[in-house]
């Protein structure tokens, strides 16, 4: 707990943080005052073993790397500036939010779907190596999982992986969507971003259905009730 | 209307202009680089390219090219701009739409959404930051080994042997 306080009050310092900047440390999560986001660092296997897939310098020469969260600074700098390549990015959820904003009663059926991925996931085949999906999949409405897993089995290269994470909630319970930072190989920093209603309740059985395009799904239970999976092109 | 002789040694008082409703003020920091350069307000709308020999604080309407080589690009929290940009460094505060190649820093604020490709040796995102697009960090070209002139060239002996008569 010692360790939390210790870092959040380093990490504010360096920021300049105002006067009176407080930190509330509650069963080893941390929470921010100023923007109220809980963040928990959290050991990570499925990370560990999708990054042991990557190559590494120098044969990283080409490498490009799809990350479906949008873009966090730290990530950016741990894979560019460690590994090298280009990385590629869009916050999926924001535009699918963006999306509902515009028509509020508007939903995804199999067309909108096809139209929203060649709008924002319009690449070569096989043109990634690697793609960080996080938990964006499990917000998604059925029609639009489908379309999306099905256009990465196309822009993923035979050998990539994906890594993504699934939540064991049932549909309808709310579960926070979180940031997620890397900060070791086997380590993330989940920032909540928000509290959403998980929208389709998806058994291990129909992981490894949805994702049956692909050569294999590794599965990685953790404590937080996170499964973390490693598909493999 | 001329306006009036200012007397020597005396400095003129800066003209107070109104900036239009719902207007976001400049951060700071971002616009003391528009005191050093030439900044484009929030009411400026231009369609075309813009070339420049220094530090440019954009808080308009831009659609074009822009190209700084050596200086650094600002685009203002009002800013909206549609085009390709090299320049030395960016921030962006704003919206922005194009590709961007910067020899130095991109920095993307809080405020600011990108989208696009970007060229650069540095790359700054803050929390909450748009993004769209792609990264491609430049890698420093490696310093290539001169000989120096004075450098003594070592001088290889060997023994000469005498031709064998013929037999």
């Amino acid at each position: 707990m010692f360790k939390y306080l210790k870092r959040a009050l380093h990490e504010k310092n360096s920021e300049k943080a105002p006067d009176k900047f407080q930190v509330r440390v509650s069963h080893g999560t941390l929470l921010d005052q100023e923007t109220e986001q809980q963040i928990r660092s959290r050991t990570s296997r499925g990370l560990l073993h999708f990054l042991e897939r990557l190559p590494t310098p120098p044969e990283t020469e080409g490498l490009q790397i799809f990350d479906l969260g949008g873009l966090v600074d730290s990530n950016v700098h741990y894979f560019l500036s460690q590994r090298g390549g280009r990385l590629y990015a869009v916050d999926l959820l924001d535009r699918v939010d963006a999306q509902h904003a515009r028509l509020p009663q508007w939903k995804f059926d199999d067309l909108a779907a096809l139209r929203f991925v060649d709008e924002y996931l319009s690449f070569q085949t096989a043109m990634f190596d690697a793609v960080l999906v996080w938990d964006v999949l499990h917000f998604l409405d059925a029609a639009l999982l489908r379309q999306i897993v099905a256009k990465l089995a196309r822009i993923v290269r035979p050998g990539g992986s994906i890594l993504c994470f699934f939540h064991d909630q049932p549909k309808g319970a709310k579960v926070p969507l979180c940031r997620y930072t890397i900060e070791a190989a086997n380590s993330l920093k989940a920032t909540t971003r928000s509290q959403r209603p998980v929208p389709v309740t998806l058994s291990n059985r129909d992981l490894e259905a949805l994702f049956q395009d692909f050569k294999s799904v590794q599965f990685f239970l953790s404590q937080d009730s996170l499964r973390e999976l490693v598909v493999v092109r | 209307m001329q306006p009036a002789a200012v007397p020597s040694g005396a400095q003129r008082e800066p003209k107070t202009m109104v900036p239009p409703l719902n207007a976001r003020p400049a951060p700071k920091a971002a616009a003391s680089s528009a005191r050093n350069g030439t900044r484009i307000g929030n009411s400026i709308s231009i369609k075309g390219d813009i070339i420049g020999d220094e530090d440019i604080y954009l808080d308009g309407i831009i659609e074009g090219a822009i190209k700084l080589e050596s200086h650094t690009l600002t685009i203002g929290p009002n800013g909206n701009v549609q085009a390709d940009v090299s320049a030395r460094s960016v921030i962006l505060l704003g919206n922005l739409k194009g590709n961007v190649r910067a020899s130095g820093h991109v920095e993307i604020r809080r405020t600011g959404s990108f989208e696009g490709d970007i060229l650069a040796s540095r790359i700054i995102m803050e929390d909450g930051a748009g993004f769209r697009g792609s990264i491609d960090i430049t890698k420093p070209k490696k310093a290539q080994v001169v000989p120096s002139r004075n450098k003594p060239v070592p001088v290889h002996q060997t023994t000469a042997t005498p031709p064998k008569p013929n037999a």
